[in-house]
């Protein structure tokens, strides 16, 4: 959790999606504790009541669940509800930005599957 | 408890009107920002609301019960505010201590303990005189006397003003602490903005003796853009919605938009970016025939 | 917690018996003085204690109307930033003048019984009367200056201070004649029931300037 905050997204997003990532990486697993409302507030210095609001979030998302008198924890599961969720938005959120900067810089569509061809990344 | 509601108050100095109408509702439980220029009328503001200084029309009322000179309002009430380091008189020789200790008669819900570890942590020395403390110091007593006095409305007025950002930063710390806490109600006027944005739940601007808006921040940003391009497309795509502080650069034009709704699309002629709060707050207040 | 009006008294009270308590100090230096100037005199128990009481009358009007000039300006905004009301503030300044006047009138009424001085009671009771009646002076000033300014207080103040030097410079030549009749005990009632309606009034101008009173 070392990212600083930015001013694109909303807040509680940006929270809620930091741990969503963390999820993903690996960096919290099934069943471990999530930082509390308190704990996120301090570290970023934003206030209680929106990083509740991005636990709250998740929560609806069923991502994490409340163990009463102890915390927040990560739901079984989490991982793959997370991906394919994520995948849902992928085109959205990524593929349409590549896409127009390529169209503002002269890429075609050739050049493009060609960089996605080479990749060894996936 | 409820709300601390200030209802068509006006304040004149002389000829001077210093508060136009200002209608304005503090509800308990929440970070406030107040933000305004200097001069736009904060202080004043705060000191009508918390019965220090008297509305020259208007009410003031926390829970339906009038404010001025009620002793059950005024102990759930802390405006805690810079201490001058000279009186009429020659320097302000009273000492920290005796701040401290005039503070404990006085606010009902006082912390002693909370209000020695706070001298502890900001490393005041009680027994100085408040004339020879440093600025940082000073701003450290008025942060100590607000915090510890435990009250369920606590207002700063420019509490960070004068210290570094080290001493910044742990202050914007011990409000999260103490918020996460108790929930106790805080309203801090700064002109440091950006660094508290995120703290604030609900945002106030006023200028000029009115209020310009008393919002949500989430719910205030998400409305508000940055909108760039060709200038004649700019106009295009922004037509129709309230526009501030446009700015050009050879054919290049870039508005402020604040709408009524968040605005899904403002077509692909144009760039549009998020606004942050500074920004936003700049782009309303500037006075754009002075530039300043 | 105890109410508003009883911390504050309290408070206030106890910011009295501090003035008391430097301007005792003041004394057992002066009293000091007094020993050693007067070490080759005849009376010099005499001359300690005339000018002991002398000085702690003095004193009382002094520091009285001080502390009530600087009450207005600067303590009583203190208070009342930190949530006293504007009426406690106002009995508190009268509860701070009247400890501290009191304090002072009974030691130098027991000086005066200790050492059998009694024409000095007279004195110290005209004294009392005076303090009392500059205190509330000093508080109607001290609302005055914080709305007009130091300035045009101290010219004031300055023409005043003329007018009683002027007075004084008068009074002198009958001076003899008036502080005999004093100790008559007569004048004393005369001049208690008078002090007290002269108070009564200022105090009503003072309470009046205190409840619309801004902090600075």
């Amino acid at each position: 959790m070392i990212q600083n905050l930015g001013e694109d997204k909303s807040i509680y997003l940006q929270i809620s999606e930091m741990i969503e990532d963390e999820i993903l990486r690996d960096i919290l697993r099934e069943e471990e504790q999530v930082p509390s409302t308190t704990e996120l507030s301090k570290f970023y210095k934003i206030n209680p009541a929106t990083a509740a609001k991005g636990i709250n979030l998740l929560v609806d998302k069923g991502i994490i669940y409340k163990k009463r008198g102890i915390g927040m924890f990560v739901c079984e599961g989490a991982k793959s509800k997370i991906q394919e969720t994520r995948k849902t938005s992928f085109y959205e959120n990524y593929v349409k930005k590549i896409i127009s900067e390529a169209k503002l810089i002269g890429i075609d569509k050739a050049e493009l599957k060609k960089m996605i061809d080479d990749t060894k990344e996936l | 408890m409820g709300t601390l509601s200030g209802k068509n108050i006006v304040k004149k100095y002389g000829k001077d009107t210093v508060l136009k109408n200002v209608n304005i509702d503090i509800e308990t439980g929440k970070i406030y920002g107040l933000i305004g220029r200097n001069g736009a009328g904060k202080t004043t503001l705060l000191s009508i609301l918390t019965a220090q200084n008297p509305a020259t029309e208007g009410t003031v009322t926390l829970d339906g019960q009038p404010v001025w000179e009620n002793e059950e309002a005024l102990s759930h009430i802390c405006y805690s505010r810079e201490i001058p380091q000279v009186t009429m008189f020659g320097p302000n020789s009273m000492k920290v201590k005796d701040y401290l200790k005039t503070a404990k008669v006085f606010y009902k819900y006082w912390d002693e303990a909370y209000a020695k570890e706070l001298v502890a942590l900001f490393n005041l020395n009680p027994k100085k005189r408040v004339s020879k403390l440093s600025k940082g110091m000073l701003s450290s007593l008025t942060i100590i006397i607000a915090l510890a006095s435990k009250a369920d409305i606590t207002i700063l007025d420019e509490p960070v003003a004068g210290l570094d950002v080290v001493a910044r930063e742990q202050f914007y710390k011990l409000v999260i602490d103490e918020y996460a806490q108790t929930g106790r109600t805080f309203i801090i006027s700064t002109h440091i903005i950006e660094e508290a944005a995120s703290l604030f739940e609900k945002v106030i601007i006023i200028d000029d003796g009115q209020i310009v808006l008393q919002e949500n921040t989430e719910e205030l940003l998400s409305r508000a853009y940055r909108v760039s391009g060709e200038d004649t497309l700019v106009d295009k795509a922004t037509d129709g919605f309230k526009v501030y502080h446009p700015e050009s650069i050879g054919r290049n034009k870039v508005v402020t938009v604040l709408a009524d709704e968040p605005v899904a699309d403002f077509g692909d002629d144009v760039q549009v970016e998020p606004v942050a709060l500074q920004n936003l707050f700049y782009a309303m207040c500037v006075d754009d025939r002075k530039g300043a | 917690m105890k109410s508003l009006a009883r911390r504050s008294a309290e408070h206030y009270f106890i910011q009295g018996i501090k003035i008391f308590g430097l301007v005792m100090g003041l004394q057992v230096i002066l009293a000091f003085e007094f020993f050693l100037m007067g070490a080759e005199m005849t009376d010099m128990l005499g001359y300690i204690v005339q000018n002991v009481v002398a000085f702690t009358g003095m004193f009382m009007i002094l520091f009285n109307t001080i502390y009530a000039i600087y009450g207005p300006n600067w303590l009583d905004s203190v208070v009342l930033s930190m949530g006293a009301r504007r009426k406690d503030v106002f009995w508190g300044q009268i509860i701070q003048q009247l400890t501290f006047i009191t304090g002072c009138v009974i030691v130098s009424l027991a000086i005066c019984f200790i050492f059998d001085r009694k024409m000095l009671v007279g004195f110290t009771f005209l004294a009392a009367a005076a303090s009392i009646l500059a205190g509330v002076i000093g508080t109607v000033i001290g609302y005055k200056i914080k709305k007009f300014g130091k300035i045009v207080m101290m010219i004031i103040i300055m023409i005043m201070a003329c007018l009683g030097g002027v007075v004084g410079a008068m009074a002198a030549v009958g001076k003899q004649i008036h502080i005999s009749a004093l100790n008559n005990g007569l004048s004393l009632t005369v001049i208690g029931v008078g002090t007290i309606i002269v108070f009564i009034l200022l105090e009503l101008w003072a309470y009046k300037l205190n409840s619309k009173c801004m902090v600075n």
